[in-house]
């Protein structure tokens, strides 16, 4: 091809035009692919030396980057992504330089620019990448055609990605995983039969299965799911823990999806996931937290079965989950397990009423303001303002501060955060009077010092008008 | 001569068994004096005495990635009576030693773990949270791991690589349940409390404009690549990252002004800037539907690096809301400023001076505090929420906006138009920036599953 161009050269002179060469660039480039893949259709092929085109001087600055040369070419390439009009040209010129002997670091530009721009013609180009890559050139260049491959919507590219993942059983596992990643992302289900094979540790080393198994997680469907189902039995055989541990996680994501279709089927995924003993607590957590979303208002009785149960490992999360519940749902269910769980249980479910905000949340909250144990007592005072406030409430709040000066100080806070309502400044004023004029008798001092103080601080925080309110006592 | 051997044998491992046996008793001995003076010399607060938290009943919390970052904040873990630094991991052997020996000379023990890999951290017993400082490369692919891991997370922002990112972000740990708070610290600073709850409140009329100004961005020249320094895993370091090899440069801060690793000033404080312009305008949950920008980028002849010196962004939101950029001028110059339809409020961040119109409502305001009260706060926040399981005041679903928000005026002024955002479909109205949206991660590194 030297040969041609020296001829055509000497033929047409030095004035040989840029243009006619450019045009005739553009013939020889869209036949380069269908030559490379009948060279590449035979098994002996090893290593591919990428063909020699001749360079403008774009394509030379473009090719030779390095990071210690100037990035004005590049630059001037990435100003074209905000022009649809230069795509073809910008299209052409990135496949040029990965045709070219450019470096890796251009051919890793040049991916990037057509994972945004590229059409479906780029895409054997890509896979021309990717083959030289795999066979004898850089793992670089082989992550570079993956980015492409994973971003660009057209499915010769996951064709590209699946026959090579099939070929090249002597790649690198890093090359391979890098493959079956950008497989998984785009959630290819034509790679399921393939990808599931791999997922076996049997056959394979376990970071390989371990992506394989992560991509299966990106395809939804039933055949998907077999394929994931299948490995845990062999992985477990096999006596690969953490991958067995990976498929759950996976078959997890996969419910995700599946709820979308039809919500029985993974109400069973979480079922079995939730009640599996051999998988890890943040996984079980999970798969609760699914069940719970999934089923409405039946969540409530898949709560109370876990409170009632003896799994401690779920039961903060599923008092957690109490949270998400639908609004109508009362609390009553749940405030009469309150015995059965410990105090750490009892203390995360003080903090969780607060969010159900029902007459059963207000009493078990109240309830709690009078408990001897410090931790119960302290998640009630921080809860209360979330809750309707009614006269018994801020008298619960008073006597903490009366009986325990050590709460004092967040009890204040607390009453101080109450919801902005006359009829609580003027009940909080009623007992300050109370105070002041001896009525009610323990701690006067102390109760006249921290009632002024809260009555204050309300003032100021809930002035409507401004200018009514002392700034003073705002920073204090 | 047979048997002399075997009596001196049969001596000898006589000797040394009374040898052991002393030396035992010995040890025993020194084990009882220290067991009985154990007690005596454990500070009361390990025991969880006066006012303070025993260390079975502490939050156990692992730092992933201890840069310049964490090392700043990391007073402030300390300082806190019911957390319990159990490990910090970093790829730079020596910044990983440095965290480990400044956590342990806090405890007085040696009990803190080092791992130069995140996954072995997160798969050590006893670590209930993590706090992950790693830069944008990193933030989101550590965050998707950690609540894989059951984990409940701190992250700094920017909080993720690409808007692809950011929303699995979202989705795994809402899935796992996780307490997620955005770095956006400023949310637990008094004084933009104040603001919010002026414009919350109506003082100023109905918002309509938030201008935001930022100081102008840094450039790095091209590099000569060089040996990885010892004890730098390289390749963790780059993570998801293109391969690239090391130039001290990018590496030591540079890598913040590089499309391939960050987002330049946008995504490092505009971030922080843009989450206060949703949280106070009460938009927490939605995104503009209108972005535009455009900016002046480093000169290419002669740095390497690509994001913008200084830049114009403009933004609108469904209800009218504008938001306005400007990166220009130095450090000392950011500032917010808030319009209404009947007054305004403005913070100069550096002096921490407010002003308003009407003036009246700086009576309102709270005194000042430092920058590292107001971090104290987030990170208190994040802790109670961790024990109570609410939510925090950052949480993922608004860490995701306010970085999506900063991507989104990115790709605007790299590709020179307006870009439209669907907030039902959460993509944009152009098909570019749609694939602009998505960076396949490099090394074998994934988000999947």
């Amino acid at each position: 091809m030297e040969n041609f161009y020296k001829t055509t050269q000497e033929k047409f002179g030095p004035r040989w035009n840029k243009r006619i060469r450019e045009v005739f660039l553009a013939v020889i480039l869209s036949i380069c692919p269908a030559v490379w893949s009948q060279n590449l259709s035979t098994d002996t092929v090893t290593s591919i030396s990428l063909p020699f085109l001749e360079m403008d001087e774009k394509l030379t600055a473009l090719s030779t980057y390095t990071l210690d040369k100037s990035f004005q070419p590049w630059a001037e390439a990435e100003k074209s992504l905000g022009n649809e009009a230069e795509f073809p040209a910008l299209e052409m010129l990135m496949t040029r330089v990965i045709n070219n002997q450019s470096t890796p670091e251009a051919r890793n530009r040049a991916c990037k620019i057509l994972a945004i721009i590229g059409t479906d013609q780029t895409v054997p180009i890509l896979g021309n990448l990717l083959r030289y890559g795999l066979r004898g050139g850089e793992l670089r260049d082989v992550e570079s055609a993956c980015y492409a491959l994973a971003a660009l919507p057209y499915a010769e590219c996951a064709e590209v990605l699946r026959e090579e993942l099939e070929k090249s059983q002597t790649a690198s596992e890093s090359a391979r995983i890098q493959m079956i990643n950008a497989l998984g992302s785009r959630g290819d289900r034509e790679s399921i039969p393939l990808l599931g094979q791999m997922a076996l540790s049997t056959k394979n080393s376990p970071a390989l299965a371990e992506a394989a198994l992560r991509a299966l997680g990106q395809m939804s469907g039933p055949e998907a799911l077999d394929a994931v189902t299948g490995s845990l039995t062999e992985n477990m055989n096999s006596g690969q823990e953490h991958l067995v541990e990976i498929g759950y996680e996976v078959i997890l994501n996969q419910a995700v999806t599946i709820q979308r279709d039809t919500i029985n089927y993974n109400a069973v995924i979480y079922e079995g996931i939730k009640n599996s003993k051999a998988v890890p607590a943040a996984i079980r957590r999970s798969a609760l937290l699914g069940l719970i979303r999934s089923a409405g208002d039946r969540g409530v009785q898949y709560i109370r079965d876990i409170l009632l149960g003896e799994d401690s490992s779920l039961k903060s999360a599923a008092i957690a989950a109490i949270a998400e519940l639908p609004c109508g749902v009362s609390s009553s269910g749940f405030t009469q397990l309150m015995s059965r769980l410990t105090e750490k249980e009892q203390v995360l479910m003080i903090y969780v009423l607060a969010s159900r905000a029902d007459v059963f949340a207000v009493n078990e909250v109240i309830k709690a303001l009078e408990s001897e144990r410090k931790e119960l007592r302290a998640a009630a005072v921080k809860s209360a303002p979330s809750l309707p406030i009614g006269a018994k409430m801020i008298r619960s709040l008073i006597s903490v501060m009366e009986l325990y000066p050590s709460d004092a100080d967040l009890v204040v806070r607390s009453l101080i955060r109450l919801p902005e309502d006359e009829m609580v400044d003027l009940y909080l004023k009623k007992l300050l009077d109370e105070y002041k004029t001896g009525q009610k008798g323990k701690k006067k001092e102390i109760m006249v010092e921290k009632l002024t103080l809260v009555l204050s601080e309300r003032a100021s925080a809930g002035a409507d008008a401004p200018g009514s309110v002392s700034a003073e006592s705002f920073s204090k | 001569m047979g048997y002399s051997f075997r009596a001196f044998m049969k001596k000898e491992i006589k000797r040394k068994s009374i040898c052991t046996e002393t030396k035992n008793r010995r040890t025993f001995l020194k084990q009882i004096l220290l067991m009985a003076a154990g007690p005596m010399i454990v500070a009361p607060s390990v025991l969880g005495k006066g006012g303070s938290v025993a260390p079975s009943e502490r939050v156990g919390v692992g730092i992933i990635g201890f840069g310049e970052r964490a090392e700043s904040v990391l007073e402030s873990f300390l300082a806190l009576p019911d957390i319990q630094l159990r490990a910090v991991c970093d790829c730079r052997q020596s910044r990983m030693l440095l965290g480990s020996e400044r956590i342990n000379r806090h405890y007085g023990n040696k009990d803190c773990i080092k791992k130069e890999d995140f996954r072995e951290l997160l798969a050590q017993p006893g670590i209930d949270a993590v706090y992950i400082a790693m830069g944008m490369r990193w933030n989101g692919m550590a965050s998707v791991y950690s609540a894989r891991a059951g984990k409940d997370i701190y992250c700094e922002t920017p909080i993720s690589l690409s808007m692809h990112e950011a929303n699995v972000v979202r989705e795994v740990c809402k899935r796992y349940g996780t307490i997620y708070q955005g770095g956006t610290w400023r949310r637990s600073s008094k004084v933009y409390q104040f603001v919010r709850r002026m414009i919350q409140e109506g003082r100023i009329g109905k918002l309509q404009k938030v201008e935001m100004q930022i100081w102008s961005g840094g450039a790095i020249v091209p590099e000569t690549p060089q040996e990885v320094p010892t004890g730098w895993n390289w390749d963790m370091w780059l993570g998801q990252a293109p391969w690239r090899d090391y130039t001290p440069a990018f590496a030591n801060g540079g890598w913040n002004y590089f499309w391939d690793t960050a987002g330049g000033m946008m995504t490092d404080i505009g971030t922080h800037y843009i989450d206060l312009m949703q949280w106070i305008a009460g938009l927490d949950y939605e995104m503009p539907i209108e972005f535009s920008g455009t900016g002046e980028l480093p000169d290419p002849r002669l740095f390497a690096s690509q994001t913008p010196l200084t830049g114009e962004w403009s933004c609108r939101y469904d209800d009218g809301l504008e938001g306005g950029m400007h990166q220009r001028d130095e450090f000392a110059k950011r500032s917010l400023s808030f319009t209404g339809e009947e007054g305004w409020i403005r913070v100069a961040e550096h002096t921490g001076e407010v002003l308003s119109a009407p003036e009246s409502l700086l009576r309102l305001r709270p005194a000042a505090e430092t920058e590292k009260e107001s971090f104290e706060a987030h990170l208190r926040d994040f802790i109670n929420c961790v024990r109570t399981r609410r939510h925090p005041v950052s949480d993922s679903i608004s860490a995701v906006n306010g970085m999506r928000t900063a991507q989104a005026w990115n790709f605007a002024l790299r590709l020179g138009r307006t870009l439209r955002w669907d907030n039902v479909g959460n993509r944009f109205k152009d098909v570019v920036a749609n694939r602009m949206m998505y960076c396949q991660p490099r090394g074998g590194w994934s988000l999947q599953g």
